[in-house]
């Protein structure tokens, strides 16, 4: 192509075009999943829960999805994924089957899930949050302090492997 | 003429609503129900086996929350907040709140357990715990408190499903006010300096 060609507005949009599709090819790899804002909560030293949370954010056009989480053993036994959910019944119900009581339930019940796969829709972010979804400690081997970090390998089943590294903090950073 | 009168009248309406809303209890952001819950009857072991009565002391709060400590994340995400919540007084007020946790757990949560649980994010704190399944469900049903013990072998993880709501509540054993699972620490810390400069 030649200087000439570029003067003419087609030409040079389809080169600029075809410049930043290059550019685009080689940086979409397979990882085009980012994972910001890694925390867990630190946890009391009697505790055998833990959790951590996350930002995952899927920067390519093809949708994505964790699908599993690990830690060392030296940090816990196990981590699975979860998701808080409020139960379906509750907050209109009443207490001991009606007749006599009129105590109006206090909000719905919550429960965790495990959950085999987040997923992490393409050009979307999901957040892992309290209150979410969230990776689950199973059995701390030590408390988790504040200050010290985790370094979690999460598994993508499109792009693979990825190892992240969660700040342990009091609350959300 | 009438149409002069008519917006005096308009503003006399709007004075009138910027007073009600400037006064009394509308300023709590947290469920504030009708009529409250009474639960001075109420009353739950601590670690020493004294019957504790979910009133709080002259002029003071008491906040009152059912969990368990193996909960990786309702549970400790509300104690945090909780936490974060009274750190946000003057300490004079600080001083005149307290938490009570009743662990909806009392298998995995002993009295230890409960106790370091709370001593991770309070200074002073109850610890509530009764293996007596009646006198839980009596404290849980005053407070309309639902919960589910997951299915068990013995020795086996489980989870507990539970209302995840905090109580404020009073010198007089009434509830005051309701914070649901998600509240903010800010609104919380505003809720508690209007309730305690009520007293």
């Amino acid at each position: 192509m030649s200087t000439n060609d570029l003067r003419h507005p087609v030409r040079a949009a389809l080169a600029v075009f075809a410049a930043v599709s290059l550019l685009g090819a080689c940086g979409g790899t397979s990882t085009d999943i980012d994972v910001t804002d890694a925390w867990a909560r630190t946890s009391a030293a009697v505790a055998n829960a833990g959790a951590a949370y996350m930002e995952i954010v899927n920067g390519s056009e093809t949708a994505d999805a964790l699908i599993a989480a690990t830690v060392d053993p030296s940090v816990a036994a196990s981590v699975e994924m979860h998701e808080t959910v409020a139960m379906a019944s509750g907050s209109d119900t009443t207490m001991g089957g009606g007749m006599e009581s009129v105590t109006t339930m206090a909000g719905e019940m919550m429960e965790m899930r495990p959950v085999d796969r987040i997923d992490i829709p393409a050009g979307e972010s999901v957040s892992l949050e309290p209150g979410g979804f969230h990776l689950m400690f199973i059995d701390l081997v030590e408390p988790l302090e504040t200050g010290t970090t985790i370094t979690l390998t999460l598994t993508f089943e499109g792009s693979g492997e990825k190892v992240v590294t969660a700040d342990v903090l009091e609350t959300a950073p | 003429m009438r149409a002069v009168h008519r917006v005096t009248f308009c503003v006399g309406l709007v004075v009138a609503g910027v007073v009600l809303g400037s006064c009394g209890e509308a300023e709590l952001q947290g469920a504030v129900r009708t009529p409250p819950l009474e639960v001075a009857p109420v009353s739950l072991p601590d670690e020493s086996g004294r019957a504790v009565a979910m009133t709080a002391p002259d002029d003071q709060l008491l906040l009152v929350y059912f969990g368990y400590t193996s909960c990786p994340d309702i549970c400790p995400t509300t104690m945090s907040d909780l936490s974060v919540a009274i750190d946000g007084l003057p300490t004079e007020l600080a001083d005149r709140v307290t938490v009570a946790m009743v662990t909806l757990d009392p298998e995995r949560d002993t009295g230890e357990v409960l106790t370091g649980y709370l001593g991770h994010f309070f200074n002073e704190s109850l610890a509530l715990r009764t293996t007596d399944t009646d006198e839980l469900t009596t404290a849980t049903s005053a407070f309309g408190v639902q919960f589910e013990v997951e299915d068990h072998a013995p020795g086996e993880s489980y989870q507990v499903a539970h209302t995840a709501v905090t109580f404020v509540v009073d010198d007089s054993g009434t509830v005051v006010v309701e914070w649901p699972f998600g509240f903010e620490s800010e609104a919380m810390t505003a809720d508690m300096e209007v309730l305690l400069k009520e007293f």
